[in-house]
């Protein structure tokens, strides 16, 4: 019997995204191409037990695919990757904000994820990326602008939830993630701040 | 039977209220009209014309063992026991014929109960159930398998 596309359409979200990215999509050639219908990607919740982030990372940009930028709520709780984030800031026009090139995104794992994405006129915006997802970023500030340098470059967050923003000006600058305020800022390099990362309460610095 | 008009209103209080459906296969189903709400179709249809009851409402994509299943499946308020006594044939035509009857409630439930009949089994599985023919060429197939080798691992008995 030929199910109506309906019916068909109402099974797939009942499945949810991880078993129709797993198998629905490889019964046929007619559920492949239903399955690529941007609308059906409205909406990815890859709800799931934390075990097998691997391969949700792949299934994910898929379903970031199919939604051809029309994508307005993810669950991608357990695996977010800043590479992931990247993917869907690069794939999706919902997230619309930034005047200046983005240049660094980063995934906060809280209790409400959030992601951070820095641009090149110094501009740092924090996103709510749970469902429901808000096309307009949560709070938005900038470092204070200099002629001669460009914007953030790198980004990372630490356990006690503070920010640090690698920038054009070679300087790595603290935030209090709480109110925005500047905490410090550290002088050393000599060329732009190319990449950050926290491990064991140290912070790590590339130029 | 007949009924002079004084004994007729007297019965509508007492009586519940029915409506005729009259299925593919002819047979004309007598329906409670608390469960003839929930189909959509039947009801715009009712509310509309302020009907003449008696008129059997066709419904000449679902069949009457089909119907029984529905309205046995609302009668129980949508009981997972009774439901899992279903064939999957019977499943299936439960499915469509809630999509054409537009019963939200219903639909809901039997494409949920579908959904976790399906959850973690094969591909196979997935065809045999819907009487799918697999049409990916073989090339298709083996691309599939190379790019996707662990969707076809941790999966449960069909």
């Amino acid at each position: 019997m030929d199910l109506p596309r309906d019916v068909l359409c109402t099974i797939f979200q009942k499945l949810g995204a991880i078993e129709t990215l797993m198998r629905a999509q490889h019964v046929c050639s007619v559920w492949r191409s239903i399955l690529k219908d941007p609308l059906l990607w409205h909406t990815i919740d890859m709800s799931n037990s934390g075990d097998m982030d691997f391969q949700l990372g792949i299934m994910c940009r898929r379903a970031i695919n199919y939604s051809c930028g029309h994508l307005l709520h993810i669950n991608i709780k357990n695996f977010g990757t800043d590479d992931l984030l990247r993917h869907i800031t690069d794939s999706t026009n919902s997230l619309q904000g930034h005047e200046n090139k983005i240049m660094a995104s980063v995934y906060v794992d809280a209790e409400e994820p959030l992601c951070i994405s820095g641009d090149s006129g110094g501009g740092i915006f924090i996103w709510e990326i749970a469902a429901p997802f808000r096309q307009d970023p949560l709070r938005k500030w900038s470092e204070k602008k200099d002629w001669r340098f460009s914007g953030i470059h790198s980004l990372t967050v630490s356990k006690n939830r503070s920010l640090y923003t690698g920038s054009g000006d070679r300087t790595i600058k603290v935030w209090s993630l709480k109110d925005e305020t500047l905490i410090c800022t550290m002088t050393g390099h000599k060329y732009v701040v190319s990449t950050l990362a926290v491990c064991d309460k140290v912070l790590y610095s590339g130029s | 039977m007949q009924k002079t008009e004084g004994e007729e209103s007297k019965a509508e209080n007492e009586e519940v209220k029915q409506v005729t459906l009259m299925t593919s296969d002819g047979v004309k189903m007598k329906v409670e009209i608390s469960i003839v709400y929930e189909m959509e179709i039947v009801r715009s249809f009712i509310e509309v014309n302020d009907a003449d009851h008696s008129v059997p409402f066709p419904l000449p994509n679902v069949s009457s063992h089909t119907l029984d299943l529905i309205i046995e499946l609302v009668k129980n308020e949508y009981d997972d026991e009774f439901m899992k006594t279903f064939s999957h044939d019977e499943l299936k035509e439960v499915l469509v014929a809630a999509n054409y009857l537009n019963m939200k409630t219903l639909l809901d439930f039997i494409a949920t109960a579908i959904a976790n009949l399906l959850e973690k089994k094969s591909v196979e599985f997935i065809r045999n159930f819907f009487n799918i023919v697999n049409d990916f060429t073989p090339e298709e197939e083996a691309e599939i398998r190379k790019t996707n080798e662990w969707v076809f691992q941790d999966l449960d008995e069909d």
